[in-house]
């Protein structure tokens, strides 16, 4: 008994000590000793970890962390900078003329064979882009880039059409990839690439974890890369690795992460939001509130919807579309943005979170123009303007719809009424619609909702035969505002095609981006005022109504150490998250 | 024509002795029964009170509660019950729950009720075609009967509403094309066996016309089973609309049903815990309800069990 | 009986075809194809699209992509110069997307040479994408369906021997209760009181997730498997125990139970020896249905458990108009089901030696 005693008080006086100890070698966990990251992901299987083919957000969120990036925005300044880390060009020149990039490729970052990167694996991935053989969203990117060659394995040289401001931009959408695996699986016949084992099993990479394997309907596991070079994660890669766990249904997601499951969740629904900013207040989590990178809009279609046709014929001159009844007159698009009484709107789909939007370009982008303030809720303004734009409330009963008495596009005696299409099964669109819905009521506009499954959504919404849209967009990259012009210019109206689909085609916008892209010398001023004009025509012009954008909590289990997220990346010091393994 | 109307009143006169000894005997032995079952008697009141409501959901609304049910007022949002004005409180948009869950009653019901009556058309006329016929019409359906039977019905039922947009009505057409076999499939039995009774083959003798047959002789016989299939299809199609709701399938906003108020209440379960409760709560109350009346009917109306 | 089995398999074969034939034409019914779905990004010319649309030949009539689907496209589309570009094609165009070149030769061999071909949206064979998901459903549809007719066969003859009793009454009113909650509502509110409140269970997924190829063998993580089954088998269970209990106070009726009796049998003699044994014959064509019912309950479960299994894929690969994958799915549901029905019989003539096979 006594011996038994003794040896008790001892396993007592260890544990004691273990306890002691056990905050002190958290901060000192060693490459690979961590817990994994256990991500959770509502999106699905990634359907492709080959960089060059990806098109959906899971995979690309798997890419972030086992390939590196060319060039890339440094998320302390927010600009693209030489030595960014997870990227291999170490420096670069442009010449006299500003056509010709010069980058030079470190020779201190591997891939998971030891093979050191080269330009090489940049040539590979812009020729297998370029060649049209591959399925491949990049392809539309790279349009101003004349050649790119590899001269030797340090250097690659990139030579523009023409002088362009977003040179640097564009070359970031070019992944590295491992050429002499790629040359040895497809050569130059790219073709093959688009059904290949690599697609989903990249034995070769080299990124801050590896990849491990792919559980179907679980989870993507990486496992933490020791050789990834010590100037981009000192003290190396510390969590045994990266689990993308999949979860099918978003609402036991907080339960599932207090019960130890998940290391965070990067976006928390609305109704625990204040339970867990009590948590984190009390130090029992860490949260962190980030800045989504998009909107929520309503575009109006433009043209006639019973009529949908490109923006341009073959020759490049532009086809008469004809014009919405209601919205191809510009003041009925302003006072239904004055009719929508935002604060309301906030208070009831977004829990307060939302922000009222007053330019497509991100309020952390330099070239953001601070003077537009987002359409406020004014009745009497939107009355006014539906008045003097033709449509009248003929029975002085403002809760029944107004008719068009002298209206731009629309015959005499047409009910002011459109439908807002949009998607099923995402709450904060549905309730958004379904206020929107009422509040518009008030002032006369008579509202359909249109909620189709996702794909019916996108044939609409791709055959331009909507009145009105409902959608989210998002993953903008705020150092280029060039990205917008895609939704605004001629060239994207093209029917069940373009990114255009409200067919606004207006010539000065599209000559307003091509200067700014081509300002001399790319002066910043110079180009921020071009761009500031740019966003304030789409402000009076009102082509897109941009309703909401949403400031997303993000949590972290407390004992995760150095979480520390940007504005502009979550996970950029990831290899440095620390958790003691349970 | 003379020489078919003879027969024809023989026909009437054995009908008439037959439902004497064979219907009607049945129907008050199962009304009899169904008298002394309390649980059913219940469920069956209930159920009227949930129709008498669905039904005047409108005046109610308008004229009792006298609330618009789209009003939103999202700063006077999950207002618990028994709020003065808001009997069963107010969602996350700030509707007055009462009314809405009237609205989605008449409109998950009238799924069930509708979608079942549909089923039912087509069952009992394919099944008693292919019942009473035989032959290639019986083997034909059959075989498209097994064709269905071996998908399972969400299979099916997530690819046709892919096809349609999914609306109030065509939800109705879309459960009635999946749900249509089971009924034909009893019915057709039921009908092969009737047509070997003794009176079904005495009235073919006697050269009553098929349809005659099938219309005095074999859907009075029927009734009981249709009954039950009724209260139990209902029941199941209001939770399919529900199931159909939660994979974003079902009817989308802003018609309310039960089921697409209880999904969209599941985001909001720590806020408006009452927005998960009473939607909930119908559902279960009334399809409940639908199955015990079934079940007492098929205990009443079943000619093997004594009493 | 193996002669009947093969009869039975050759006469589900129609079956099959139908069903097919079925779920192709709704599939491409639906609005918004699976090129929408794959080129959303933004920014993808539309060459890309034409490219995509024409390699998945999802612009050719419907029954053209199904006798593809079915017979192959390597007799519709081929070279005979061998220069890698197609020469010949039967119904199909040569040049597809337009580009002034002819297409390669088509090379897929069809289902009926057992070639169920690439998944649209992962481009990996189909057969692989079903065998890494169908684990999950077969756990939990054979557990479920194990528990599911045990539980209901032996509540439903006690409920019969004791008819009328306070048992008969409570299994009646709880197999109904169980039956009228919607199955996802059920599942949510076990998650949040077993997992969440009592933290007894996990919440989701089918183990815990580590840095591991697999799931540890089953044994290791049945606590993972308790609420999906739990859910699966509650329809299971109220069906089985109705049908169980009108089936045993059917027989008891008849003339050679009441012989039975007559003659001094015990009544527990009676009861399972002579009246369960044929009570189960009629239990046993539930079989069919039960799988059926299951598969569609699989839908539900395991997306509110996030359960990697086949009922998540079919949404997913509806949602996404991954037509190849689709069909795969309902196929193997269609076997699944089949298959039950024949087991049924089979189980038929084990219980009841007066049925025999011809």
């Amino acid at each position: 008994m006594v011996k038994t005693g003794r040896f008790l008080l001892l396993g007592m006086v260890t544990l004691l000590f273990a306890a002691l100890a056990l905050p002190l070698s958290a901060q000192d966990l060693g490459p690979g000793e961590g817990a994994p990251v256990v991500w959770p992901n509502f999106g699905g299987d990634p359907t492709n970890l080959n960089p060059l083919l990806i098109s959906d957000r899971p995979s690309q969120d798997i890419a972030d962390v086992i390939f590196p990036d060319f060039i890339d925005i440094n998320p302390q300044t927010g600009n693209i900078d030489p030595n960014t880390p997870n990227s291999i060009a170490d420096s670069w020149t442009i010449s006299e003329d500003s056509r010709t990039y010069t980058f030079h490729i470190r020779d201190d970052y591997f891939w998971s064979d030891g093979t050191p990167v080269s330009s090489q694996d940049v040539k590979y991935a812009y020729d297998a882009i370029v060649s049209g053989e591959i399925e491949t969203p990049l392809n539309g990117f790279l349009t101003g880039i004349e050649s790119l060659e590899a001269p030797d394995d340090r250097t690659v040289v990139v030579t523009f059409t023409e002088p362009d401001c977003t040179a640097l931009s564009t070359l970031k959408t070019i992944p590295p990839v491992p050429s002499h695996v790629f040359e040895a699986l497809f050569g130059t016949d790219y073709a093959q690439m688009n059904n290949a084992d690599y697609d989903l099993n990249p034995t070769v990479t080299g990124g801050i974890f590896n990849f491990a394997n792919f559980r179907a309907g679980e989870q993507v596991t990486l496992v933490a890369n020791p050789d990834y070079p010590a100037t981009d994660a000192p003290g190396g890669v510390i969590p045994e690795g990266f689990i993308q766990r999949q979860l099918a249904n978003q609402t036991v997601v907080v339960d599932e992460f207090l019960a130890g499951n998940l290391t965070l969740i990067d976006s928390v629904p609305d109704d625990r939001r204040a339970e867990l900013e009590q948590m984190a207040a009390n130090g029992d989590l860490q949260l962190f509130k980030s800045l989504s990178s998009g909107w929520q809009y309503l575009a109006f279609n433009l043209a006639d919807p019973a009529n949908p046709q490109d923006g341009l014929d073959a020759d490049g001159n532009p086809i008469d579309q004809g014009h919405h009844p209601i919205f191809g007159d510009v003041r009925v698009r302003q006072a239904l943005a004055y009719a929508v009484d935002y604060n309301a709107l906030n208070q009831g789909a977004f829990a307060g979170n939302g922000i009222p939007v007053a330019s497509p370009l991100l309020t952390t982008s330099w070239a953001y123009n601070a003077s537009l303030n987002p359409y406020l809720y004014d009745p009497d303004k939107a009355m006014a303007l539906l008045d003097d734009a033709g449509w009248i409330d003929d029975d002085n009963d403002p809760s029944t719809p107004r008719v068009a008495q002298g209206a731009l596009y629309a015959e005499d005696g047409t009910p002011l009424h459109f439908a807002i299409t949009s998607y099923s099964g995402n709450t904060a669109v549905d309730s958004t619609l379904v206020l929107m819905q009422d509040q518009l009521s008030r002032v006369g506009f008579d509202v359909t909702l249109d909620i189709l499954e996702f794909q019916t959504m996108l044939d609409k919404l791709n055959g331009q035969s909507f009145d009105t849209i409902m959608l989210f967009l998002g993953g903008f990259d705020a150092s280029n505002p060039d990205e917008l012009k895609a939704l605004y210019t001629a060239e994207g109206d093209v029917v069940n095609s373009g990114f255009n689909s409200w067919s606004y085609d207006n010539p000065e916008l599209a000559q307003l981006f091509d200067e700014a892209r081509t300002v001399p010398n790319c002066d910043t001023e110079q180009r921020k005022a071009l761009y500031d004009k740019i966003q304030q025509i789409l402000y009076d012009d009102l082509p897109i109504y941009y309703v909401n954008t949403t400031q997303v909590p993000v949590v972290a289990q407390a004992d995760v150490k150095n979480f520390d997220p940007l504005p502009l990346s979550l996970k950029w010091n990831i290899y440095g998250w620390s958790q003691v393994p349970r | 024509m003379a020489a078919q109307s003879k027969p024809h009143s023989n026909v009437v006169q054995l009908t008439g002795a037959e439902e004497r000894f064979f219907g009607e005997s049945l129907f008050q032995k199962g009304l009899r029964r169904l008298r002394r079952d309390k649980l059913t008697l219940v469920a069956l009141s209930v159920l009227c009170v949930m129709a008498l409501l669905a039904l005047f959901a409108p005046v109610i609304i308008n004229q009792v509660l006298r609330v618009d049910p789209s009003a939103t007022d999202p700063f006077e949002n999950f207002l618990p019950m028994g709020t003065p004005g808001h009997l069963f409180g107010t969602d996350d948009l700030g509707r007055d729950q009462f009314a809405r869950l009237l609205q989605a009653g008449q409109v998950s019901m009238s799924i069930g009720f509708f979608g079942a009556l549909i089923t039912l058309t087509i069952g009992l006329v394919l099944g008693m075609t292919s019942g009473y016929f035989g032959g290639f019409v019986d083997d034909a359906l059959s075989w498209i009967i097994a064709t269905l039977d071996s998908i399972p019905s969400l299979f099916l039922l997530i690819l046709i509403s892919s096809v349609l947009s999914p609306t109030a009505e065509s939800l109705v057409i879309v459960i009635a094309l999946i749900g249509w076999t089971g009924t034909t499939r009893l019915i057709r039995g039921q009908t092969f066996s009737l047509r070997g009774l003794d009176y079904v083959t005495s009235a073919q003798a006697l050269g009553a016309s098929p349809w005659r047959i099938m219309f005095v002789h074999i859907v009075p016989n029927l009734i009981s089973v249709v009954m039950i299939s009724l209260a139990t299809s209902i029941g199941a199609l209001i939770l399919t609309e529900s199931a159909l709701s939660f994979l974003g399938l079902g009817v989308q906003p802003p018609t309310a049903t039960w089921g697409n108020m209880l999904i969209k209440a599941q985001t909001f379960y720590i806020r408006g815990p009452h927005m998960v409760l009473m939607p909930g709560l119908l559902i279960f109350v009334t399809v409940l309800c639908l199955y015990v009346v079934g079940d007492g009917l098929r205990d009443a109306f079943d000619p093997t069990t004594t009493d | 009986m193996f002669r009947y089995i093969l009869k039975r398999a050759i006469q589900s074969i129609p079956l099959i075809f139908g069903i097919t034939v079925l779920t192709y034409l709704l599939m491409t019914a639906a609005p918004g194809g699976p090129v929408g779905a794959l080129t959303f990004k933004p920014g993808t010319p539309p060459q890309e699209r034409e490219k995509l649309a024409a390699r998945l030949g999802v612009n050719d009539p419907w029954i053209v992509q199904y006798m593809r689907w079915l017979l192959g496209d390597d007799w519709m589309r081929w070279d005979s110069d061998g220069d890698g570009l197609a020469d010949h094609a039967v119904l199909l165009p040569l040049d597809a997307d337009g580009d002034g070149k002819a297409e390669a030769p088509g090379t897929s061999r069809g289902v009926i040479r057992g070639d169920f071909g690439n998944s649209f949206v992962s481009r990996r064979p189909v057969l692989d994408v079903l065998s890494e998901r169908l684990p999950a459903t077969l756990e939990l549809g054979v557990a479920s369906l194990v528990i599911g007719v045990f539980v209901g066969v032996v509540l439903g003859i006690l409920a019969a021997v004791r008819r009328g009793g306070w048992f008969d009454n409570v299994t009646r009113i709880v197999a109904v209760v169980f039956n009228a909650i919607p199955s996802f509502w059920l599942g949510l509110m076990l998650i949040l009181l077993f997992g969440a409140q009592l933290q007894l269970l996990p919440l989701q997924g089918r183990c815990k997730a580590t840095i591991s190829d697999s799931c540890p063998p089953i044994y290791d993580r049945i606590q993972y498997m308790i609420l999906p089954t739990f859910i699966l088998a509650t329809g299971l269970v109220a069906g089985y125990s109705r049908f169980t209990r009108a089936s045993m106070l059917d027989i008891i009726n008849q003339d050679y139970i009441r012989t039975a009796r007559a003659k001094g049998l015990n009544d527990r003699a009676v009861w399972f020896r002579h009246a369960a044994r044929n009570a189960l014959i009629p239990v046993a064509t539930f079989l069919g249905p039960a799988i059926t019912g299951i598969l569609s309950g699989a839908v539900i479960t395991e997306t509110i458990f996030s359960y990697p299994g086949v009922g998540r894929t079919i949404v997913q690969a509806v949602q996404q108009r991954d037509y190849p994958v689709v069909m795969a799915v309902t196929i193997y549901a269609a076997i699944a089901t089949i298959f039950g029905y024949l087991l049924s019989d089979v189980l038929y003539g084990i219980i009841d030696p007066r049925i025999r096979y011809d």
